[in-house]
């Protein structure tokens, strides 16, 4: 008859407590990592538009407040549904104005549609008629 | 012939099943109740603000100016029931930035304030003007003054 050794069943369940456990702090620190970026710091805040002016045929000025209680960075904006050439990257602070940028082409005596969108996603929509 | 086997107990595998499930379970509850929270907090601060900023009532009255000096003087009403300040004014979409009175002082509930400051514009006689004010909660009020 062969003899087999083995493990003796104290050292296996230490060794299975340590997996265990070893484990549990694994998956608890990748769903802490991954869920931390899911809390109300990145909740869409508030924005207040105060006045909006076309300047030019390539400008648009926007007065963007604020009203929400976190920082927002404004990241992309929209003309007509349609990305705009350019908008300056603006970080708001709560209850602060900023004034906004946006670059594309205006005609005079034509409304448009804007809406700028923060990286939180914060969106403002507004429309300006060019009369500059 | 049968050969023996060894291994952990019943009774130890169920307790580290157990452990592992209370310790998953103990994970998700923090998780879930924070974040619950948390989202119930931003939902209450923004009903909160946006209540105030339906309810903010504020006109402008009157509005005059000085076409020698730019001076513009605006005369604001507080008929709603909480007390409001005017933080920016704008003329014809420019932002005004000099003040000589009434930016940022409170305007009680029923209150008058007069907000006078130096135009970013030239005022010229028979000149029609928009008139933009903003309060502290970020609400706008517009008036079309004819000067």
């Amino acid at each position: 008859m062969e003899k087999r050794k083995a493990i003796s069943a104290y050292i296996a369940v230490l060794f299975l407590v340590g997996l265990a456990v070893a484990g549990g702090v694994l998956l608890y620190s990748s769903m802490i990592g991954a869920l931390s970026g899911i809390n109300t710091n990145e909740m869409p805040q508030t924005l207040s538009l105060d006045t909006v002016k076309v300047v030019n045929a390539t400008t648009c000025v926007a007065y963007v407040r604020n009203v929400g209680s976190e920082s927002v960075t404004i990241d992309q904006a929209y003309i007509d549904d349609s990305p705009a050439t350019s908008v300056d990257s603006v970080t708001i602070s709560p209850e602060s104005l900023e004034t906004v940028r946006i670059r594309g082409t205006f005609v005079v005596g034509t409304t448009y549609d804007f809406k700028i969108v923060a990286k939180d996603l914060t969106q403002l929509v507004f429309s300006a008629k060019a009369s500059f | 012939m049968m050969r023996k086997r060894r291994g952990i107990s019943e009774l130890y595998a169920s307790l580290m099943l157990l452990i592992i499930v209370s310790s998953m379970g103990v994970v998700i509850y923090s998780y879930t109740v924070e974040t619950t929270l948390s989202y119930e907090q931003y939902f209450v601060e923004k009903e909160a603000r946006d209540s105030k900023r339906a309810l903010e009532r504020v006109s402008i009255v009157n509005a005059y100016g000085n076409t020698l000096s730019d001076n513009v003087n605006v005369t604001v009403y507080n008929y709603g029931e909480f007390d409001t300040e005017i933080i920016e004014v704008y003329l014809n979409d420019e932002l005004v930035n000099t003040f000589f009175a009434g930016i940022d002082e409170n305007i009680e509930s029923l209150g008058l304030m007069e907000i006078s400051f130096q135009s970013p514009l030239p005022i010229i006689e028979g000149e029609q003007y928009t008139i933009i004010i903003v309060s502290r909660i970020g609400v706008t009020y517009s008036y079309i003054w004819k000067k």
